[in-house]
């Protein structure tokens, strides 16, 4: 039976690990980073196995650079304020981009960030010249909502980004990605007209990430054999 | 938590030290972190045997849901879950994202969108390897976090079923 002060112990022992200090000290914001790059990862890995190529690209250097930069905080998908990586894909005869953490332009000319994004790659292009922002046109194939959630989910998150889905033009996909669920999100996300809801997604559960990368690689693959 | 017979009042003591040794050690942001997650209430779905109670207590239709507050057990449990979540999840998830992306965990970095100079100290540029734990590390951390392990709730035990 563990006692107080045993268990104040363990306390101190845990906190005291350097490992612990050293990830204790990071920000939510690079917390919510990393999990939607890791999402940008497992679209990726749709690509590939849809049969596609993708490819890492910095917005300066272009393929395969060096040192990968992901974005610390939405920003502009013109941005060359450094080397910002998006993965240049082709599937089939088409080509297409994923970007994390990009602010669009909506319907209603309100801006919206977009956790993890496919667009089609000449939009992204007009985008890259014009330096004005993309749009949630018919050109945003996958708008993906990403929380690293590290306590039990609420709905407010899903509430918002309802609202950013009901600001674009109907797009392939619609999805709210977490690593945890709670009944009350599950129920929330569970209508049709709702995102569709991956709220196990996570890097402990390969069986929740083969069902997330089969989906997306679903909606490629249709949207590839379209028009 | 299993392996303990502690009281309420002990595992409210426990809850709080813990909040304590996060402020003493800089950990504001955790800190706050876990006070949301243990203040939240818990939301439970009412059994039939409640459905069928409340139906005969009451003539208009009301939620299924049953909202109350977390036992102090269960405040304590939040916290480490929270804990759980930042250092056995979130190392796990940066690791497989630089073998999916097939890059070096030291070639990826995460960098804000203007100029370093104007940003935020949190802001600077943060290297994925900073959120990566080698392996003994990630045993420590097991090691450590096993003392609380719970039978249920937050708190329950992670493994890695890769």
């Amino acid at each position: 039976m563990a006692t107080l002060n045993q268990l104040k112990q363990a306390v101190d022992n845990l906190l005291g690990l350097s490992a612990s200090k050293r990830l204790l000290r990071l920000n939510s914001n690079t917390c919510e980073r990393a999990y939607e790059a890791y999402v940008l990862s497992l679209c990726a890995e749709a690509v590939l196995s849809a049969g596609g190529a993708a490819t890492l690209t910095g917005i300066n250097t272009g393929p395969n650079p060096t040192t990968v930069v992901l974005r610390g905080a939405p920003g502009d998908m013109a941005s060359r304020a450094q080397d910002f990586c998006f993965i240049d894909c082709v599937l089939g005869g088409k080509r297409f981009e994923i970007h994390t953490d990009v602010v669009y332009e909506g319907q209603s000319g309100a801006n919206h960030e977009i956790d993890v994004s496919i667009c089609e790659a000449a939009h992204a292009q007009d985008v890259r010249q014009s330096g004005r922002a993309p749009r949630t046109n018919k050109y945003l194939i996958a708008a993906i909502e990403c929380k690293f959630y590290e306590s039990t989910p609420g709905v407010s998150l899903a509430r918002t980004f309802v609202g950013l889905v009901k600001d674009c033009s109907t797009n392939r996909l619609s999805a709210f990605v977490s690593n945890k669920s709670s009944g009350g999100l599950d129920s929330y996300l569970s209508p049709t007209w709702a995102p569709k809801p991956f709220t196990d997604l996570t890097a402990l559960d390969p069986q929740a990430e083969r069902r997330f990368v089969a989906n997306v690689e679903q909606v490629l693959r249709q949207w590839e054999r379209s028009r | 938590m299993a392996n303990s017979d502690i009281s309420g009042e002990e595992w409210l003591e426990l809850y709080r030290y813990l909040l304590s040794e996060l402020e003493k050690g800089g950990f504001d942001e955790v800190r706050a972190e876990i006070e949301a997650a243990a203040s939240a209430p818990v939301v439970e779905e009412s059994t039939p045997e409640d459905e069928a109670r409340i139906s005969k207590l009451v003539r208009g239709e009301v939620g299924k849901a049953i909202i109350r507050r977390r036992s102090p057990e269960e405040v304590f449990a939040a916290a480490i879950g929270v804990l759980r979540s930042r250092l056995v999840e979130l190392p796990i998830l940066a690791s497989v994202l630089s073998k999916h992306l097939g890059i070096a965990q030291e070639r990826i970095e995460f960098r804000v969108d203007y100029e370093q100079r104007y940003a935020l100290v949190e802001s600077e540029p943060v290297r994925l390897s900073q959120l990566i734990v080698n392996n003994e590390e990630s045993d420590s951390l097991s090691a450590a976090l096993s003392a609380f392990r719970t039978t249920n709730g937050p708190g329950k035990r992670i493994t890695w079923r890769r």
